[in-house]
């Protein structure tokens, strides 16, 4: 009898809202602010944007904080006119501390959610030969430390230590005389390892006692994790009794998902009026090393089982990033921002679970110190994007690889669609600071 | 204080903006399509043809699954949203191949043959409702009838007309007749329609002018050139003939001209190369890794290897049966095998019925839906809503188990290659399916 082969392929797991399936939530002041923070450093996140900030934090820092991630995305293909995500809300967390141990020391912890994404359709959606759901958490877990080289210059850096856990769903096309088709389920979870540092100065002080303006420099590189899913497990569901030696009930699978690197150039300028307000500007480039992202594989240890391989593909992407705050006696601030957002994804292989788009996002917040002790912030962000003309080009695959012909990939068809896309992030963190010595703190605030 | 107040009325003003925008304005969803028609007019739409176009699949007529609701104008026709009857089976239909599942292997099932004695115990067979069709008086918007060809829809002579009746609609000998009882035509797809008696015919041309077709599809000729080959070419000894280039311009005219009479619109689709299907290409010798003896057609007496060049057909899997076929005393009869010499005049005649499908349907001020490449991006490997789709037999996802037809997911990426044409000749605007939402194979 012929062998039957029919391939089970994945589309990655991307995304929330952004380019990619980074969250750029990770501390509420630089959310506000359009995610502007490596040169700002100006409370505990700064463990995560420029661990070299620390050094500008006196006392014990604690920030907790989380975000909740509410999307509506709408597809439409040229056969069906609606198609709504169902994905849920998402609730990244953030925990950082910082801690003055000595005269030139401080040193950090983190907790967060750096990369996730959980997209889902409901299950008689066009595309769920290609994704039915997707979900994609991490957590990273990061010792830092940093030390005042100089007066005016600091370094940081940090051991990254991430677990991510993976899920994914798609239709398997086999049909029985009870069922219309099947289901492939993955699951897996896995650790990785990277690290971080970074460079603070704050350069230049111009003005008086009265009136100054600072400026301050950060940069900071956040190396790639690469997380392996040693322990996967995929499952088969609904599939005909003849086809279970190649889709089983279970089988473990292994892969691997390259979180990306980010190197940030970042610039603060901040105007103090004393004792009555100030203005703070900070401007972050990111450069976000997505092309460390190629192809998502999974190799399924049964072996009549095809192997599955998706290219990505993905472009390195620089994002801008800029905001203002607003601070009226060291007490009430107000913050807005923007951030120019590009795609990681070419134009050719954007899919459809969340589809990637160039944009401006608008964002903005609020900060209310309650008392030397504690303080909280509030942040929104809210994109809209669509676009009417992506397609996911699909590819001629034999024996679970790519087919070439003259040394280009063979297109078998695409699936076009347009989207509506509209996200608002609502964020919520607050800061404690405690042991802080009344002298430094006037320094430090001025 | 007053700033203090000032702040607070800021603080107010951007929660209650904030608010506003994120609880206001998340609606993303596109409004729903709205179908027109053009310059057409759908409401009787009338589709003529083969077992293509009636829904056949699996070397019969059966609906268990929805094979038969599913057939390519029932789609068209979903989405045009406009009635269309057809002549739904019920039962197991006119019998068919199946799957099951024995020993480890999936084995495809012959239908029940009543020729022979070797029938596999689960052979389907023919429904008891199949070979009595109550009502005959039916206007079925689905006038196509498994195995006709284009030289079968009038008789330019009562020979012509003799042959035709016996062929669809009564009275072949019992050796024949489909199910071998006498009276029977050779045929049984046509049973719906009321093709009268030997003595008073009613012809198919007269169903096509009784149609009163608004909008029309016609997608005949399939078997004019596939009938010959299917059978291994050789119509000396058996297999129908290829039909007369002329012959096949005439009446195909004159169904157009019929249609064109009755102020009908409509689109005429051309032959695709049926030689490229898995019922030609799913038996090679790379896939036995030996010899093949093979009896030529044209000429008898020549037995010979078989070589790359000849295309041993999905019939021959009995002959090769216990390393058969393997020498010259008992080499494969030329009726399941289409050589190389064969092969060429099957696509050589593909190619003259195009032209005069193309040029004909351009006469009448129809439209061509170009199906004759259609195997050819089949072959290379299609792609919808993520699932592939390819020529290769079974996992190939296209095709029924005959190998010839396609099954309900094939049949929906014609539907889509038809509807591509409708609009794009009478600016209507109908949405192409997904074909994803058929089913397919049904495996074991």
């Amino acid at each position: 009898m012929k062998r039957i082969f029919v391939s089970v392929l994945f589309a990655m797991p991307l995304i929330t809202f952004a380019g990619g399936f980074q969250l750029n939530l990770q501390g509420l002041k630089a959310v506000a602010m359009g995610g502007a923070f490596a040169g700002i450093a100006s409370d505990a996140s700064t463990v995560f944007f420029n661990p070299a900030g620390m050094s500008n934090l006196t006392g014990h820092n604690f920030t907790f904080g989380v975000n909740i991630v509410d999307p509506h995305v709408s597809i439409q293909t040229p056969e069906i006119a609606n198609t709504d995500q169902t994905s849920g809300k998402a609730t990244p967390i953030h925990f950082y501390y910082s801690g003055q141990v000595g005269e030139k020391v401080n040193v950090g912890f983190l907790v967060n959610n750096q990369f996730g994404s959980a997209s889902s359709f409901a299950d008689d959606w066009q595309g769920r030969n290609i994704i039915q759901n997707i979900s994609l958490r991490t957590f990273m877990f990061q010792p830092s430390v940093s030390y005042k080289l100089h007066e005016k210059i600091s370094i940081g850096a940090g051991f990254v230590f991430a677990t991510g856990s993976f899920s994914t769903e798609k239709a398997v096309p086999l049909a029985t005389s009870t069922t219309d088709e099947g289901k492939a389920h993955l699951e897996g979870s896995g650790v990785g390892l990277g690290y971080n540092f970074g460079i603070y100065s704050q350069f230049l002080t111009i003005g008086d006692e009265t009136k100054q303006t600072k400026f301050a420099l950060g940069l900071d590189y956040r190396s790639k994790l690469a997380v392996s899913l040693d322990n996967g497990v995929a499952e088969f569901i609904d599939i005909p009794t003849s086809l279970r030696d190649k889709f089983p009930v279970s089988t473990p699978f292994t892969s691997k998902i390259t979180l990306p690197s980010v190197f940030t150039a970042g610039i603060s300028v901040k105007h103090i009026v004393t004792d009555k307000w100030s203005l703070e500007f900070g401007y972050d480039l990111n450069l976000t090393g997505w092309s460390s992202y190629d192809t998502l594989a999974f190799d399924f240890e049964n072996e009549t089982t095809p192997d599955s391989k998706q290219i990505q593909d993905w472009e390195n992407v620089l994002t801008h990033r800029l905001g203002f705050d607003f601070t009226y006696k060291e007490k009430y601030s107000a913050r807005v921002g923007l951030y120019y957002d590009n795609t990681p994804m070419k134009a050719y292989l954007v899919s459809p679970h969340l589809p990637g788009v160039t944009q401006v996002a608008y964002t903005a917040g609020l900060g209310y110190k309650i008392n030397d002790k504690f303080s909280v912030d509030f942040a929104y962000i809210r994109q809209n994007a669509s676009r009417d003309d992506v397609s996911l080009s699909q590819y001629k695959i034999a024996d679970g690889e790519f087919v070439k012909e003259n040394g280009e990939l063979v297109q078998t068809g695409e699936f076009k669609y347009k989207f509506n896309r509209k996200v608002n992030v609502y964020g919520i963190a607050v800061n404690i600071k405690i042991g802080a010595k009344a002298k430094e703190q006037i320094t430090t605030v001025e | 204080m007053k700033i203090f107040f000032k702040m607070k009325n800021l603080l107010y003003i951007l929660t209650a903006g904030t608010f506003l925008i994120t609880s206001s304005c998340t609606k993303t969803q596109f409004d729903e399509y709205e179908t027109s028609s053009g310059t057409a007019d759908f409401s009787t739409y009338i589709s003529v043809g083969n077992s293509f176009t009636q829904g056949l699949q699996d070397g019969g007529l059966h609906n268990e699954h929805g094979q038969q609701s599913n057939s390519y104008p029932a789609i068209i026709a979903g989405q045009m949203g406009t009635t269309f009857v057809q002549p739904l089976v019920s039962g197991t239909g006119s019998g068919y191949m199946h799957l099951e599942y024995r020993n480890g292997k999936i084995e495809v099932i012959k239908a029940y043959d009543a020729d022979i004695t070797t029938n596999d115990p689960n052979a389907i067979d023919y429904d008891p409702s199949f070979t009595t069709w109550a009502n005959k008086s039916i206007k079925y918007n689905n006038l196509a009838v498994g195995g006709i060809n284009v030289r079968n829809v009038y008789g330019r002579n009562s020979t012509e007309k003799n042959v035709n009746h016996i062929y669809l609609g009564s009275d072949a000998t019992a050796p024949l007749a489909w199910n071998g009882v006498a009276g029977e035509p050779i045929s049984p797809y046509g049973r719906f329609l009321n093709w009268g008696d030997i003595n008073n015919k009613i012809e198919y041309i007269e169903q096509i002018r009784n149609s009163n077709a608004t909008f029309f599809t016609n997608w005949l000729g399939v078997n004019d050139a596939m009938s010959w080959a299917k059978e291994g070419g050789d119509d000396v000894s058996g297999s129908s003939e290829q039909t007369d280039v002329n012959e096949f311009r005439l009446k195909y005219d004159t169904v157009l001209t019929i249609f064109k009479d009755m102020g009908a619109k409509g689109v005429c689709a051309t032959i695709p190369d049926m030689t490229q299907t898995p019922f030609f290409t799913t038996i090679t010798l790379d896939l036995l890794l030996r010899d093949v003896w093979i009896k030529e057609g044209f000429d008898t007496t020549i037995i010979r290897k078989a070589t790359r060049d000849d295309l041993i057909l999905l019939t021959a899997k009995d002959y090769l049966a216990n390393n058969g076929a393997s020498s010259a005393s008992n080499p494969l009869p030329h009726q399941v095998v289409l050589d190389k010499d064969e092969i060429v005049l099957t696509k050589n005649h593909t190619n003259a019925l195009n032209a005069q499908i193309r040029a004909s349907a351009s006469a009448h001020g129809f439209y061509v839906v170009e199906l004759s490449n259609f195997m050819g991006s089949l072959q290379a490997g299609m792609t919808f809503d993520g699932i592939d789709l390819s020529t290769k037999y079974i996992e190939g996802g296209a095709f029924s188990l005959d190998g010839l037809h396609p099954n309900t997911k094939g049949y929906a990426v014609i539907a889509n290659e038809f509807i591509k044409v409708i609009n794009q000749s009478y600016g209507a605007e109908l949405r192409l399916v997904s074909v994803g939402s058929y089913k397919g194979i049904i495996f074991p």
